[in-house]
C-alpha cells in the first residue's frame, strides 16, 4: 500500500516538471511571427556577435539563435543536416571541407576575417613569465588547446614556426642564446592539460586555483578582456612567429532564412563589421 | 565508536580493529564526496545569489533540464519497464545478444552517444529522409535534448525494472494468471507492485543521469540557450564567461538534486518500516 503511494507521489513529481516545462516553454513551440537565424558560431565570436545581435534583430525584425561550439563539432553537426543558416569558422578550412561536400549555398564562402595567438598569464604571474622563452623553462605549468581545435593547431604552428626561425641556428632570425633549441619538446613538456576549446583555456588560466601558470590563446581574448575590464594579463606574440589564421563564414545550402543570412554575411563583410571585429580584436 | 565496540558480542581485538577500519574508510569516502560539494557552496555571496536568480540564461536552464529529463524519464518509463518485464519473464534464442545490445549507451562516452544519434536522426542521417517527408527537423530542437537523455539514460531504467521483474516468486505470478486470465492485469496488480522498488529506484538513477547529461546533448542538439542549453551544458559555458553564473547554476543543480533524492529516500525508509 505504502509502496503504491510512494509510487504515485514519484509520478507527480515527474509529471509535474513535464507540466511546468511545457508551461514555459508555450513561447518556443509556438511558431513565430518573426523570422529565426540560426547561426553556428565557434566559440571565439561568441561576444563580438552578442554585441550586434540586438541591434541586427531590430534592424530586420528577426530573432538570432546562436549555437556556439568548436567548429570542428559545428562542421560536424552541419554535415548531418542540423538546421543552420549561417556557420561561422574558426579556420576556413572546415567551411571548404562543407563546400566539397556540396553543402553550401551558392559554393560560396569566404574568409570574414583572421585571428592570432597571444600568451595568457595566471594572475599575479607567479612564473614570472615574460617572454616565449620563459614557456619552456622547467615546471611552468601550461595549458594549450588540442590541436584537433583551431586555436590548439596554431598553436602548435607557432611552436614550430619558432623552432624554425628563432631555435634554427642557420636561420638568419636564430636567437643565439639558445633559449629556443627543442622549443617544442620543452614546451610540451611543459602542457598540463590539451583543452576542447579556447574558452577553456582562458578559463583554466584564470580560475586561479594553480593549475595552470600560462595558455595560449586568440588574440580576441585579450581585447575581450581589456573591454571587460579584466585583470588578468597577457604577452604578446611576435608577427615573425605567430599564426594567422583566417576565419570563414558561409551560409549552408539547407538555409531556411538564405536572404536573412546573406544580410548578416554581408554585415561582416562590411566596414562596420570589419570595424566591430577589429575592436574585439580580430583582424590583425 | 563505543556503541559500535560494545555491541560486538564477544568480539575479538582484531573484530574491533576491523571496525574501526570500517569507521575509517567510510569517513574518508563520506569527506571525499562531501567536501567537493560544499565547497562550492562556498564560492558564492549571499548577496550575489539574487541577481544570477535573476540571470536569463541561468532561469532557462533550470526550466530547460526539469522539463527534459522529466520527459526523458518518463519515455524510458514507458519502453523500459514493459521491455524490461518481457526480458525477465521469457526465455528466447538471442536474448544475451538483445541484452547486450540495449545495455550498449550505458558503456559509450556521451559524445560518441551524440554523434551516432546525429547519424541516425538528423536530416542527412539514416532516418532523415522519413523525418523530411514528415517535415520533422530533429537536431537543434528541444525534442532532440529529450531523445538525447532518454537515450543515455534509459539502460538504467531497463536493467533495474529487468531485476526487479526476475526477483518475482513465478508461483504467485502463475496463480495470478490462472485467478484472472488478463495478462494486462496480472502485470498492473501483481507484477509491478512486487518489483516497485526496484523499478522505483531505476527510475530515480534515470532522471539523475538525464539531469546531468552534457556530451550527447551538446552533439546531437546544439548549444541554443533557452531551447536546447541545458544546466551542464549552461554551467560549462558560464563557467568561463560569467563564473558566478555557472557557480550558482551548479549549486542549484545539487539543490534541486538533493531535494528530489531526499524525498524519495524517506518515502522509501518510511514505507520499509511500515512494513516491518
Amino acid at each position: 500500500m505504502n509502496k503504491k503511494i510512494l509510487a504515485v507521489i514519484l509520478v507527480v513529481i515527474v509529471v509535474a516538471a513535464v507540466v511546468l516545462g511545457l508551461l514555459a516553454y508555450n513561447g518556443t513551440f509556438t511558431s513565430k511571427s518573426k523570422p529565426t537565424l540560426i547561426v553556428f558560431a565557434a566559440s571565439s565570436l561568441t561576444y563580438v556577435i552578442a554585441n550586434m545581435t540586438q541591434s541586427f534583430e531590430n534592424a530586420n525584425n528577426c530573432i538570432i539563435r546562436v549555437n556556439a561550439a568548436s567548429s570542428s563539432t559545428l562542421e560536424t553537426q552541419i554535415t548531418q543536416g542540423s538546421p543552420c543558416d549561417v556557420f561561422m569558422s574558426a579556420n576556413i578550412k572546415w567551411n571548404k571541407a562543407l563546400n566539397s561536400s556540396g553543402l553550401l549555398y551558392q559554393n560560396y564562402y569566404t574568409n570574414f576575417t583572421k585571428n592570432s595567438l597571444c600568451i595568457i598569464l595566471a594572475t599575479g604571474n607567479p612564473k614570472n613569465i615574460t617572454s616565449l622563452a620563459d614557456l619552456a623553462k622547467p615546471g611552468v605549468r601550461i595549458v594549450v588547446a588540442d590541436p584537433s581545435v583551431p586555436v590548439g593547431e596554431y598553436a602548435n604552428d607557432t611552436i614550430y614556426n619558432i623552432a624554425a626561425t628563432w631555435g634554427n641556428s642557420t636561420s638568419p632570425e636564430y636567437v643565439t642564446s639558445g633559449a629556443y633549441v627543442n622549443y617544442p619538446t620543452k614546451f610540451y613538456a611543459n602542457v598540463v592539460s590539451y583543452e576542447t576549446d579556447d574558452e577553456n583555456i582562458v578559463g583554466d588560466v584564470s580560475l586561479n586555483v594553480g593549475t595552470a601558470d600560462a595558455g595560449i590563446v586568440f588574440v580576441s581574448d585579450w581585447a575581450y578582456a581589456s573591454l571587460t575590464h579584466e585583470t588578468v594579463q597577457f604577452l604578446p606574440i611576435p608577427s615573425s612567429v605567430n599564426t594567422f589564421k583566417s576565419y570563414g563564414i558561409c551560409v549552408p545550402s539547407e538555409a531556411t532564412q538564405k536572404s536573412l543570412a546573406e544580410t548578416f554575411m554581408n554585415y561582416w563583410l562590411s566596414a562596420q563589421g570589419q570595424a566591430l571585429l577589429t575592436e574585439f580584436g580580430f583582424g590583425s | 565508536m563505543q556503541k559500535i565496540l560494545k555491541r560486538t558480542r564477544g568480539g575479538s581485538l582484531s573484530d574491533k580493529f576491523i571496525l574501526v577500519i570500517l569507521g575509517l574508510i567510510v569517513l574518508t569516502y563520506f569527506l571525499f564526496v562531501a567536501i567537493p560539494i560544499v565547497g562550492i557552496f562556498l564560492k558564492i555571496e549571499p548577496n550575489q545569489v539574487s541577481a544570477q536568480l535573476r540571470n536569463s540564461a541561468v532561469i532557462n536552464a533550470i526550466e530547460l533540464s526539469l522539463f527534459t529529463s522529466g520527459s526523458a524519464t518518463l519515455i524510458a518509463f514507458v519502453l523500459a519497464v514493459p521491455t524490461g518485464y518481457f526480458m525477465a519473464t521469457r526465455d528466447f534464442h538471442g536474448k544475451a545478444i538483445l541484452d547486450t545490445i540495449m545495455d550498449l549507451p550505458i558503456l559509450l562516452p556521451p559524445a560518441v552517444a551524440g554523434i551516432v544519434l546525429l547519424y541516425a536522426f538528423a536530416p542527412r542521417g539514416l532516418l532523415g529522409p522519413i523525418f523530411n517527408r514528415l517535415g520533422i527537423i530533429i537536431p537543434g530542437t528541444t525534442i532532440a535534448v529529450i531523445i538525447a537523455e532518454c537515450f543515455v539514460a534509459s539502460p538504467f531504467l531497463l536493467r533495474a525494472s529487468k531485476t526487479g521483474f526476475e526477483r518475482m516468486d513465478k508461483d504467485i505470478i502463475n496463480s495470478a494468471k490462472m485467478l484472472s486470465g488478463s495478462r494486462l492485469r496480472v502485470f498492473f496488480t501483481v507484477a509491478l507492485p512486487l518489483a516497485l522498488n526496484a523499478v522505483i529506484s531505476g527510475t530515480i538513477e534515470t532522471w539523475a543521469r538525464a539531469m546531468g547529461e552534457f556530451g550527447a546533448t551538446l552533439m546531437f542538439a546544439g548549444n541554443l540557450p533557452g531551447i536546447t542549453q541545458t544546466m551542464p551544458i549552461a554551467i560549462y559555458v558560464l563557467l568561463y564567461s560569467n563564473p558566478l553564473g555557472g557557480v550558482m547554476l551548479a549549486i542549484i543543480l545539487i539543490i534541486i538534486s538533493f531535494s528530489i533524492l531526499i524525498v524519495v529516500r524517506l518515502l522509501e525508509q518510511k514505507s520499509l518500516r511500515i512494513q516491518k
